[in-house]
């Protein structure tokens, strides 16, 4: 949903060179982590931000067994202001500008003020049969005090208003992808609560695809089965449009994800499986993260939930694929590990092993076709090697880490990837180290504009960090390269 | 500088013996393996070498040992460390430059076992020697997967993409019908049909000199008497047809070097295409795309069919 024009001559691939930053620090607040969310609508760029990601893994159960712990965090998360934003680039100005923050509402136990919104994990343009415009809809995140998540509308991308969301289950605390497709605009729960602090992010209550051809109404129907006849399909996790059918990807923490597609027509849909077991790596690719069409393919990123180790499962830990489905269903293995299917052997058509060869790299996060280019950005966890508990690695691992040293590891190869192919096979890198901040760990959108290739990262390691000093204490600094980040690109640079 | 010869194929599928019978002619130079592909600069390669688990370095230091640096000595190979250092600003195009340069007017015979599972090295190559004539070097996917799968099997490390991860989280098999065609793919597809040739192993192993004979009419060279012929089919010219110094001992994959057919009966020929492979305990037969592939080079279930001498 975040391209602007595809009718853009092809041009040279980006390198990293031609990159500026042009949203630093969390639009200048540490606590803004994730750009969790990106569109253009009526010629400027919008994102949504999400609010204090560590102290909130901090918080939760289950939480990480990481130590120092990375970002200075309190022991009780709403001492944080986590009232989300949106964020709006006019490129005639060149400038950034907040044009919504979430409000603070009473909380539903306690004398508490607490934030309505705490992120902000889809933004779509969809005209529903009572817009007499096309408008702005922003899927939200709410906090465990707070009344279940809504979907925000704007008409001018300035004034915001709820709108009622599907009929998911209170336990439903956010939900992400806004797609559009034959008129409809289709959603599914993303995240669940099972009980005080026991958040899942990436496991909703339910895994059925809600459809509406008029978010106003909130006549929201079920598109699918839930999880299309099968309980090991415990989330529908993203969606996209292809070949004139939508295709859905699957959390399946038993199998490996699934992919499905539907021509349409009349709710419910009739589904037909593209994909099963993780397309042969079983669960590996717990989950389809991303969906990209280019060049008359549909491209799949794969990961792990968690970033590439999901605890409450202990799937992994694994890095993520790229797998190309054609549209009479015939699939390839683009980036990844060789394996023998049912469809006969698979191997990695780019030569790249998963994770672009780098296993931090725990999901290939978004891509997004930009002057005929495919991009593609990861999820890494590398730059985390200083507080991960490796007295627990197998000594073959951390002996292999030695060899090519942590500090190497973590300033070299830490921080997200972006690469890029002009064939889909044939894949070079843009940026190996998150354009030299290794705090950003995840590329988490891209828009494609007339102005340039826009990418916005998550970044969680502000507004402090863990620092290591001489004489091995651990002290907290300000980190100004924390807090997400968005970067512009065109050919040629900016000098 | 004078376009190398590459003899490319899927590990284990005699790359490095017919670089050296072949780099016995008059006119060529045997090479070991000397992984520039690997990266465009020396120091992105020397870091490479740094950090890899096996010896990858040793070919390229026994080649500069040999032929600038003094010979496959430990002084040899030791000078060649500095010689490679004091490029590390260089390109690897300049460091195989200087090889082409040190055995003119011979051309040079390079093995590769490794770049044709990667299409950004073997496009890397193309860019390095734009002229190059690669040979295409081929065994049957059956003695092929027999021998390579019990040696593997005998290895503390196998490389990923030796493995077959259908099963995750289950540890990986070793399954080399996976390489096999994946390198052949890929050579098909990544390197210009007219500066490539095939060569099947076993028709070198059948018919010598015919199929040497036609290898070197076809890549342009003089032909040779028989004792020359003969001289080559032992790689008796080549300095690098077994261990170098302890310094750097390897640079040639493990078939040349390491016993890798002891102990091991292989299927009588004619090899079959049908039936369950030996590696594999579940009775799967060959992948269907391996079959069709295999007899698209003249592997039919009976050897004897297949003609002797080189395929373009």
């Amino acid at each position: 949903m975040a391209a602007l024009s595809t009718d853009i001559p092809e041009a040279a691939g980006l390198g990293e060179a031609d990159f500026r930053l042009t949203g630093p620090n969390g639009f200048g607040d540490g606590q803004n982590h994730y750009a969790h969310s990106m569109a253009v609508f009526e010629g400027r760029v919008y994102v949504g931000t999400t609010r204090a990601i560590i102290p909130a893994h901090k918080w939760n159960q289950l939480r990480p067994d990481i130590r120092p712990w990375p970002v200075d965090s309190p022991d009780f998360i709403y001492d944080i202001p986590r009232q989300a934003e949106i964020w709006c680039f006019d490129p005639a100005e060149d400038q950034w500008t907040r044009v919504y923050q979430a409000p603070l509402v009473p909380a539903s136990r306690g004398n508490l003020q607490v934030p309505r919104y705490i992120g902000y994990r889809g933004i779509g343009v969809f005209q529903g049969a009572s817009d007499h415009k096309p408008c702005l809809y922003v899927s939200t995140w709410a906090p465990q005090l707070t009344d279940p998540p809504d979907i925000l509308r704007s008409e001018d991308g300035r004034h915001f208003a709820p709108a009622a969301r599907p009929p998911f289950s209170p336990a439903v605390r956010s939900f992400r992808t806004l797609q559009v497709f034959q008129g409809r605009v289709h959603t599914t729960p993303t995240s669940s609560s099972q009980g005080a602090r026991k958040i899942s992010d990436s496991i909703g209550s339910d895994s059925t695809i809600y459809a509406t051809d008029d978010i106003q109404s909130a006549d929201w129907q079920a598109a699918n089965e839930e999880g299309f006849g099968s309980k090991a399909n415990v989330t529908v996790f993203e969606m996209e449009e292809f070949n004139g059918h939508l295709y859905a990807a699957t959390v399946n923490p038993k199998t490996g994800f699934e992919l499905w597609k539907t021509a349409g027509g009349d709710l419910p849909y009739r589904w037909t499986r593209v994909l099963a077991r993780g397309a042969g790596r079983g669960v590996f690719n717990e989950v389809g993260v991303s969906l990209c069409a280019f060049r008359g393919a549909l491209y799949v990123g794969t990961g792990v939930l968690n970033g590439g180790f999901h605890r409450a499962t202990g799937i992994g830990p694994a890095a993520a694929e790229i797998i190309r489905v054609w549209p009479d269903d015939r699939w390839e293995l683009i980036v990844g590990e060789s394996r023998s299917t049912p469809q006969g052997l698979r191997y990695p058509l780019s030569g790249l092993g998963p994770g672009f060869e780098k296993l931090f790299n725990g999901y290939v996060w978004r891509m997004v076709v930009h002057d005929g280019w495919l991009y593609a950005g990861t999820f890494s966890w590398g730059q985390n090697l200083a507080y991960l508990p490796l007295h627990t690695w197998p000594p073959d691992a951390v002996a292999l880490l030695d060899l090519w040293g942590r500090d190497w590891l973590t300033t070299h190869l830490g921080g997200a990837e972006v690469w890029r192919s002009a064939d889909g096979e044939h894949w070079q890198p843009v940026t190996r180290n998150a354009f030299g901040n290794r705090y950003n760990w995840g590329i988490r959108n891209f828009a494609s504009t007339p102005h340039g290739l826009f990418v916005a990262t998550a970044n969680p390691y502000g507004p402090t960090i863990a620092q290591q000093q001489t004489g091995g204490d651990w002290h907290y600094i300000d980190n100004h390269r924390g807090g997400c980040e968005i970067w512009l690109g065109r050919p040629g640079g900016w000098r | 500088m004078s376009a190398p010869i590459l003899v490319f194929g899927a590990p284990f599928s005699g790359t490095s013996l017919l670089a050296q019978m072949l780099g016995s002619h008059p006119q060529l130079a045997p090479m070991p393996e000397l992984r520039l592909g690997l990266a465009e600069r020396m120091d992105a390669l020397l870091e490479i070498f740094a950090i890899s688990q096996a010896p990858i370095a040793d070919g390229l230091l026994r080649a500069i040992a040999e032929h600038l640096t003094g010979g496959q000595n430990a002084r040899g190979i030791a000078a060649a460390r500095d010689w490679l250092q004091q490029r590390s600003n260089q390109r690897t195009a300049d460091v195989l430059a200087a090889l082409a340069a040190a055995v003119a007017p011979r051309r040079l015979v390079i093995p590769d076992s490794e770049s044709a599972l990667r299409p950004h090295e073997l496009l890397r190559w193309q860019a390095l020697a734009p002229q190059a004539d690669l040979v295409h070097c081929l065994r049957h996917p059956l003695p092929h997967g027999v021998v390579w799968s019990r040696w593997l099997a005998s290895q503390v490390f196998v490389p990923a993409d030796y493995r077959d991860h259908a099963r995750s989280p289950q540890p990986a098999a070793i399954e080399p019908q996976l390489p096999w065609l994946r390198c052949q793919r890929n050579l098909q597809r990544w390197w210009p049909a007219a500066q490539r040739r095939m060569l099947r192993m076993e028709s070198l192993q059948s018919q010598p000199d015919q199929a040497l004979s036609a290898l070197i009419a076809g890549l342009g060279l003089a032909p040779v008497e028989t004792a020359v012929c003969d001289r080559m089919m032992a790689a008796a010219d080549s300095p690098f047809a077994g261990f170098g110094p302890p310094e750097a001992p390897r640079g040639l994959e493990m078939e040349v070097l390491d016993p890798v057919l002891d102990g091991i009966t292989l299927p009588a020929p004619p090899y079959s295409l049908a039936g369950p492979v030996p590696w594999r305990d579940d009775g799967a037969a060959f992948d269907p795309e391996v079959r069709a592939l295999a007899r698209s080079y003249g592997y039919e279930d009976r050897e004897d069919t297949v003609e002797a001498g080189t395929v373009r």
